[in-house]
């Protein structure tokens, strides 16, 4: 029991000590819960299993507005492939979001205390974070890079393949 | 033992080709062929014999790796056991533990959307209800939404309920209960049911025993 007892504190230790960022590649995506424009409520690890993409976008971003249109195309090719899409609006008020908003099939979820904007070091519009089955961060892109959708549908396609 | 083809053409050229010094070299190439064939047939049946012996050993270290990889699962998720009993022990002795569960009881007339604790005015917990969560809550599960230390002594929980009511309407109600902390863990329990007589929700702050 002493041993095992051993064996249980430098596993906890070993653990403590390798934690990473909380957007880095490679580390655990940091959970959260948030409210959809539509009014029902969104958790990160309810999507276990599912390759998720995290898009975090303002209304006042051009760059960020322009891309919604393309992840609504993934939205609708890889959804059954088991992609989520998870729109995360920083904006005040609700109804800035709405309107970009429009049209769109996957949830936008609001992020108005930007809790979980600090969770992700969101830095620069848009941010794009690619989550893999296994609730993984495995792709992050941010600012420039993450303005074309099209700049990371290789990597996408392969975490749907894995 | 069935023969190769090519090698049973052989013995019939070889029988059918005759005794003269004319065919002499031909059967001597034949009879050298034959044994080459013959040699080749042999390590084939070794080669043969060596397979079948190498795959139950083969199939024997693939069944003594599965259940190594079993056993060490077992192991990690003992690990894992003793881990979270360790921490919890640690971060919560039972003197000071205090936890606070929610369930809920029919709930027809209330869907709810998050609960906010506060324990001595001070915001403890502030939780988000997805449909899945709820959707357990319905069906009898509890969900532990806190866990924390308090000392000795007399304490207060309050406890928001937000979500929708009777009628599509918002609803936000709050529950609240004095309890004494003592020696020993204390649960407490927020239970949401139905007031069938009024059509209306109720919300229960209770102590566990």
């Amino acid at each position: 029991m002493a041993d095992r007892l051993k064996l249980v504190l430098i596993v906890a230790l070993l653990c403590a000590g390798t934690a990473v960022g909380a957007a880095d590649s490679g580390a655990g995506a940091p959970n959260f819960a948030l409210k959809a424009l539509d009014g029902k409520n969104h958790r990160l690890s309810e999507y276990r299993g599912e390759v998720v993409l995290l898009n975090f976008w303002a209304s006042w971003c051009g760059p960020c507005r322009s891309q919604l249109s393309g992840l609504q195309e993934f939205h609708l090719r890889y959804h059954d492939a088991g992609l989520a899409v998870l729109g995360i609006n920083i904006d005040e008020h609700d109804h800035d979001a709405s309107d970009p908003a429009s049209g769109l099939e996957f949830p936008i979820l609001r992020d108005t205390s930007h809790e979980v904007s600090e969770l992700y070091d969101l830095n620069r519009l848009p941010l794009t974070v690619l989550v893999d089955r296994d609730g993984l961060v495995r792709h992050v892109y941010e600012g420039k890079e993450a303005r074309s959708s099209d700049a990371y549908l290789a990597d996408l396609r392969e975490l749907l393949r894995e | 033992m069935p023969i190769s083809p090519i090698c049973e053409n052989f013995f019939v050229s070889d029988h059918s080709s005759g005794r003269g010094p004319a065919n002499y070299g031909i059967r001597k190439m034949y009879r050298a062929l034959a044994n080459l064939c013959f040699a080749v047939m042999a390590v084939c049946l070794l080669a043969l014999a060596q397979a079948s012996s190498a795959e139950p050993a083969a199939m024997e270290g693939a069944v003594g790796l599965d259940e190594q990889v079993q056993a060490l699962k077992k192991e990690v998720m003992d690990l894992n056991r003793d881990l979270f009993i360790l921490e919890e022990e640690l971060l919560f002795p039972a003197n000071t533990q205090v936890a606070v569960f929610v369930s809920m009881d029919v709930g027809e007339f209330f869907a709810l959307d998050s609960v906010q604790v506060k324990v001595d005015d001070k915001e403890v917990a502030n939780y988000l209800y997805t449909e899945h969560e709820t959707e357990a809550l319905h069906r009898g599960g509890v969900h532990k939404i806190f866990t924390s230390n308090l000392r000795s002594g007399e304490h207060e929980i309050v406890a928001f309920f937000t979500g929708v009511g009777p009628h599509g309407r918002d609803y936000r109600r709050g529950a609240s209960v004095k309890f004494e902390k003592g020696i020993g863990a204390k649960f407490l329990e927020l239970t949401i049911s139905d007031k069938a007589a009024k059509a209306q929700p109720e919300f229960i702050v209770r102590e566990w025993e």
